[in-house]
């Protein structure tokens, strides 16, 4: 019952990348689900109910922006942080554009990647979010 | 005995060119050149005004009582009085008149007895026929004080002629040269107004010629002119103004430089506010505004760029501001490079930063297991970073290369080669880094003379195009098909084809396909430089695509 949601998303079309983010996240004691392409991500993102989700800017089919408004306009999922993710030079406008609550810039540090991850993933038990 | 025939010493003399005095007294005076000359002035010798004044001299008759009267005009050699009563003829020798002698000083000459005065006796109009006996005659006096004609009466008998008489033919006299005065002061001044009038008229012709010119260069010049008044009112734009708004000249002069309908940009694309208008900087400030650039949005029509400078327009007398000039011209194709360009390099450095990002995690997370390497990650972690390598080399190349093509520096270094090989390096390298299948159809042992390098590369970027375009789609087909004179190499997808309207932008530097929401990845220079690879080696390139079925890119290369 006092179980915490280890869960994490990271969608990225860089299939190199989802295998980095899932290689260290997994490695630091999280349960990495990763996507090429945002398709269907109200259903995705219910059923798996993360605790953070890692959004890339550049990512099929509408773009990391509509998505993660998507997310923050759903009741039921805006709890969720989202952790903008991009090479974008402009990463802070379009983070805020996007509604998300925090970004980090590629290329990361792969401890700034942790940290991020362990300090904005919800700590809420499993369930009672 | 006629008035020519002669009497005592003066016998055989006739009427002639040179001049015969038969007074017993001088009549040239010393100042004759400017007498002359003054009578000359009034230009009245030969014209239909000598006649004119026949009713001063019937009036002059009728005064005096006399048959004879006339005015006259003394000339060098002769006597004009086209005006007169009682003569036949209109002119006679100036040695023989009386008149020659009224012109020697300025007052009234008479003579009551001709017979009785030594100075006339021996004129031929007093001892021959004609019999005159009494003269009187006032000088005709012009205003600079030269004496030019009479006015005067002649009588056959002696008369007496009093101060009264003196005084009215004086008056007759002074009538009659304020006349003469009068008429050279109107020839004086209709000759000064047609003066007046050619110097005009050449003035508006000369003017005229410049309106032309400049209504020309107006006409053609590819900058818009507007010009305003205070309230902002266009009253006058040319041609080329009306082209780049879009309006004909009567909608121009509805508008003002800030009419709200039209829609003024910043750069930045918000909306510009009617003080930052270049033309309300320059009434504002009387200082000319130079190459400010606006966006501009019409009703109903695509956004447009101009430049515009903006100069005041000044009375010329007051020097008060009464408007402005305004000329621009269409920066929108200048703007859209620009705007190109800045998109271009937040593409590139997100599509050199993606490859830097997966090389740079890879190494850390080398960098953390090298105490302790688990092979199965390390194998892994190599192969993504060759990986991520590959990539920015080639996106450096292409970078490379778009700039080499843009400086005119593409060489082809040619030699002869066999298609096959080509196809099988493509094949392997596709095999490697996807799941689709290549087959070949055609005869691939054909040989070719060109760049190997480069046909090489134009062939690596189709089929990578095809597996990135078509990702779901299993089998690129490359097929080779021999023509009159060139061969043709195609590769087929059977993805979801690309849109029309997006086909002709296909081959444009930083052009990259956006259909169906999804966006890919690329510097949108691929394409671009296979385009331009084939057109140095004088081929042709192109593509045909069906939605839903799939694309076929191609290209041809001469065969010698």
């Amino acid at each position: 019952m006092t179980e915490l949601n280890r869960k994490v998303i990271v969608f990225d079309d860089d299939e190199d990348i989802l295998s980095i983010c899932e290689f260290v996240l997994t490695d630091a004691g999280w349960e990495v689900f990763t996507f090429t392409d945002c398709n269907d991500i109200l259903n995705r993102v219910s059923e798996i109910n993360p605790a953070l989700i890692l959004m890339d800017n550049w990512i099929p089919a509408s773009g990391g922006i509509v998505s993660t408004q998507l997310l923050k306009n759903s009741e039921a999922l805006k709890h969720i942080p989202v952790i903008y993710f991009s090479a974008n030079s402009q990463i802070s406008d379009l983070a805020r554009q996007a509604g998300a609550d925090t970004y980090l810039a590629k290329p990361f540090d792969l401890d700034d990647l942790e940290a991020m991850v362990s300090k904005h993933a919800l700590t809420d038990p499993i369930g009672l979010s | 005995m006629g008035s020519d025939q002669t009497c005592n010493d003066q016998s055989g003399i006739t009427r002639s060119n040179l001049m015969k005095n038969t007074f017993a007294t001088e009549i040239i005076l010393p100042n004759e050149q400017e007498r002359l000359a003054a009578l000359r002035r009034y230009r009245i010798l030969g014209t239909y005004a000598e006649k004119s004044f026949k009713n001063i001299a019937k009036l002059v008759a009728e005064i005096f009582k006399s048959s004879i009267a006339m005015i006259s005009l003394v000339d060098g050699e002769d006597v004009y009085f086209g005006s007169n009563v009682g003569m036949d003829t209109v002119v006679g020798p100036r040695g023989e008149s009386f008149c020659s002698l009224t012109v020697l000083q300025p007052e009234v000459n008479v003579i009551e007895d001709a017979m009785q005065d030594p100075i006339v006796a021996n004129n031929p109009l007093v001892c021959g026929d004609f019999g005159l006996r009494f003269y009187a005659g006032a000088p005709l006096i012009t205003h600079d004080g030269f004496l030019i004609g009479t006015v005067c009466l002649v009588d056959t008998q002696p008369r007496k002629f009093n101060e009264h008489d003196r005084a009215i033919l004086e008056g007759m006299a002074g009538v009659v040269m304020e006349q003469i005065e009068l008429r050279l002061q109107n020839l004086l001044d209709g000759e000064q107004q047609k003066l007046a009038n050619s110097q005009l008229a050449e003035i508006n012709a000369k003017l005229f010629a410049s309106e032309q010119r400049f209504q020309t260069i107006l006409d053609t010049m590819a900058e818009g002119v507007g010009v305003i008044d205070l309230e902002g009112h266009i009253i006058y734009a040319n041609e080329m103004a009306q082209r780049i708004l879009g309006l004909t000249h009567s909608e121009i002069r509805e508008r003002t430089y800030d009419d709200p309908k039209w829609q003024n940009l910043r750069l930045d694309g918000s909306p510009l506010p009617d003080a930052e208008h270049p033309m309300a900087i320059m009434m504002r400030s009387r200082i000319p505004v130079i190459d400010y650039e606006i966006g501009v949005q019409p009703p109903d029509k695509e956004l447009f760029y101009i430049s515009i400078n903006a100069a005041p327009l000044l009375d010329p007398q007051s020097g008060q501001l009464i408007g402005g000039i305004g000329t621009f011209m269409d920066v929108t194709n200048r703007r859209r490079v620009l705007q190109q360009k800045d998109e271009f390099i937040n593409v590139a450095s997100h599509e050199l930063r993606t490859p830097v990002t997966s090389l740079k995690a890879a190494m850390q997370i080398m960098g953390r297991m090298k105490d302790n390497p688990n092979p199965v990650v390390l194998s892994k972690m190599i192969e993504q970073s060759n990986r991520s390598l590959l990539r920015l080399t080639s996106l450096i190349t292409d970078l490379l290369d778009s700039s080499r093509i843009s400086q005119g520096k593409l060489n082809l270094v040619k030699s002869r080669f066999s298609l096959s090989k080509l196809i099988s390096n493509c094949c392997n390298l596709i095999r490697d880094s996807s799941k689709h299948e290549i087959t070949v159809e055609g005869d691939s042992n054909i040989e070719i003379e060109a760049d190997e390098q480069q046909i090489e590369q134009v062939l690596i970027n189709l089929v990578s195009n095809a597996v990135k375009y078509a990702p779901d789609a299993r089998v690129i087909t490359i097929r080779i098909e021999p023509c009159v004179g060139e061969i043709k190499i195609g590769v087929e997808d059977h993805g979801p084809g690309i849109p029309a309207d997006q086909l002709e932008h296909l081959f444009e530097q930083y052009y990259r396909v956006d259909y169906s929401g999804i966006q890919f990845s690329g510097l949108g220079l691929g394409l671009y430089i296979s385009s331009e690879i084939v057109k140095k080696h004088s081929g042709k390139i192109g593509v045909t695509s069906i939605l839903g079925k799939g694309t076929n890119f191609w290209f041809t290369l001469p065969k010698d």
